[in-house]
């Protein structure tokens, strides 16, 4: 499990753009994947099954508590920037990268995270956020029009095949 | 993935899968006709294509700065259990990338008698490994990645993943139209099972509510892999699989591989797998008629 920490602090690091609520993500999801790891198939993909519990967590859990305690999860002011470390200010395209994606909406920074960071098939996006696969393909196409400046109004489709309208 | 509409009104959706390389292959070749007909939906992919950025390699930049030592200590005290979730890690958590999806899948498609090979490392960490009671899984999975990895220096393509999956990869690009004309020749079953060295005919017609639609012979390093492709009644693709293994015989198990079903098992020098979009219950069920048909 060790491996994907990191993985799974970033990807925490991404729904909250707050470090501490990514620590917090993490260690709930090792408690609850230890827990729960009698329903871990084996030679099933660990990786997903733990992407799935930190979604779930953040679904389900914290994002309700932030919000009751006005915690400011969801700060959009706050992007992905750390502690100015050299290779983050000397690398001005990945910096801008993690900016843009950092201002995408929620649903649409997660997809992004999941099949173009993690790399994980629209299948397996899907499954981790329990949510059709229309929905995924919905939200990376809403993103890609996003950062390639298209404007949403002038978007052919902006509602997903489940009928959800993505929200901008 | 498949959808009526991508031949007709091709969605930014459709396209962004389209350059994902996540539409089946039906769907991908209508989108490839649409494109060429069409010079505004041309405009539209590369529109969508500049919202492309590097996005793994930016992110990659973030995961030295994990802060291991406090997430490391949340993990509990090492137990028997939490060393089965460490070590079934063993084989290195390289994404299912769907580039190495694809390529697993084409060289299936492609390359008859040429095994493909591998290309990434094992988890430096394999101590504990004999700590536990080790899982079949897991030796099989080491055994293709030691083979895997012998065979990278000549070729280093495509991540090893282990026979299961480089068929789960290929299942993926199967529809219901991929299999409805009906392509089951004899010459093919004839063949198929001389290679593999087994009367498939058997198993054409073992399994209740399928339909025979064709047998492939297919390679996996260097092994000759037979499929014999079923549409349900339901039109739902199903494969059986048979490679020769030296593996010690294993009874039936069930797994989930790129959000198909799978139930495997190994007899007689034989690694057989039965994989489709059904539930663990029903492909259980098909997998039972056809273990009983092959005669092992």
């Amino acid at each position: 499990m060790e491996a994907h920490l990191p993985r799974l602090w970033r990807y925490g690091l991404s729904l909250s753009r707050n470090p501490s609520v990514a620590e917090e993500l993490v260690q709930s999801t090792c408690v609850r994947a230890l827990e729960r790891q009698a329903q871990f198939r084996q030679g099933t993909n660990l990786r997903a099954w733990l992407f799935t519990i930190l979604s779930s967590i953040w679904k389900n859990h914290l994002r309700a508590e932030k919000v009751r305690t006005g915690g400011g999860f969801a700060d959009p002011e706050t992007e992905l920037v750390f502690d100015g470390s050299d290779s983050m200010e000397t690398n001005n395209l990945f910096q801008r990268v993690l900016s843009e994606v950092s201002e995408l909406p929620e649903a649409q920074r997660q997809a992004v995270m999941l099949v173009y960071v993690e790399e994980f098939t629209y299948r397996e996006a899907a499954h981790i956020l329990e949510v059709p696969i229309g929905t995924i393909m919905s939200r990376l196409s809403a993103a890609r029009g996003k950062l390639a400046g298209l404007d949403p109004s002038a978007t052919p489709a902006r509602r997903t095949r489940d009928g959800e309208v993505e929200k901008n | 993935m498949s959808s009526a509409g991508t031949a007709d009104h091709p969605r930014d959706e459709d396209l962004v899968a389209y350059l994902d390389g996540e539409l089946s292959l039906s769907d991908r070749q209508a989108l490839d006709q649409a494109l060429s007909d069409s010079a505004p939906l041309r405009q539209r992919l590369e529109l969508l294509r500049q919202g492309d950025r590097p996005f793994r390699a930016a992110f990659d930049t973030l995961l030295d700065q994990a802060p291991m030592d406090r997430l490391m200590a949340a993990l509990p005290e090492p137990t028997l259990s939490a060393s089965v979730i460490a070590t079934s890690n063993a084989p290195a958590p390289r994404p299912a990338n769907d580039w190495h999806s694809i390529g697993v899948a084409a060289m299936l498609l492609l390359t008859l008698g040429i095994g493909f090979a591998v290309g990434f490392g094992t988890s430096s960490d394999q101590a504990g490994k004999r700590e536990v009671a080790l899982l079949a899984e897991l030796d099989e999975m080491e055994a293709e990645l030691e083979e895997a990895e012998a065979a990278a220096d000549a070729a280093p393509v495509v991540a090893a993943k282990g026979w299961r999956q480089a068929v789960a990869d290929y299942q993926m690009l199967f529809t219901t139209e991929s299999l409805t004309p009906d392509q089951g020749g004899a010459a093919a079953l004839a063949l198929a099972s001389e290679r593999v060295g087994l009367p498939l005919d058997p198993a054409t017609r073992a399994a209740s509510g399928l339909q025979f639609r064709r047998a492939q012979l297919l390679a996996f390093n260097e092994k000759p892999l037979v499929q014999l492709a079923y549409l349900g009644d339901d039109g739902v693709p199903v494969a059986f699989c048979i490679i020769a293994s030296n593996k010690p015989e294993a009874d039936t198990q069930y797994e989930v591989r790129n959000g198909l079903g799978i139930v495997h098992w190994i007899i007689g020098g034989y690694g057989l797998m039965v994989i489709g979009d059904l539930p663990e219950d029903r492909l259980s069920r098909i997998a039972s008629d056809l273990r009983k048909s092959i005669n092992l």
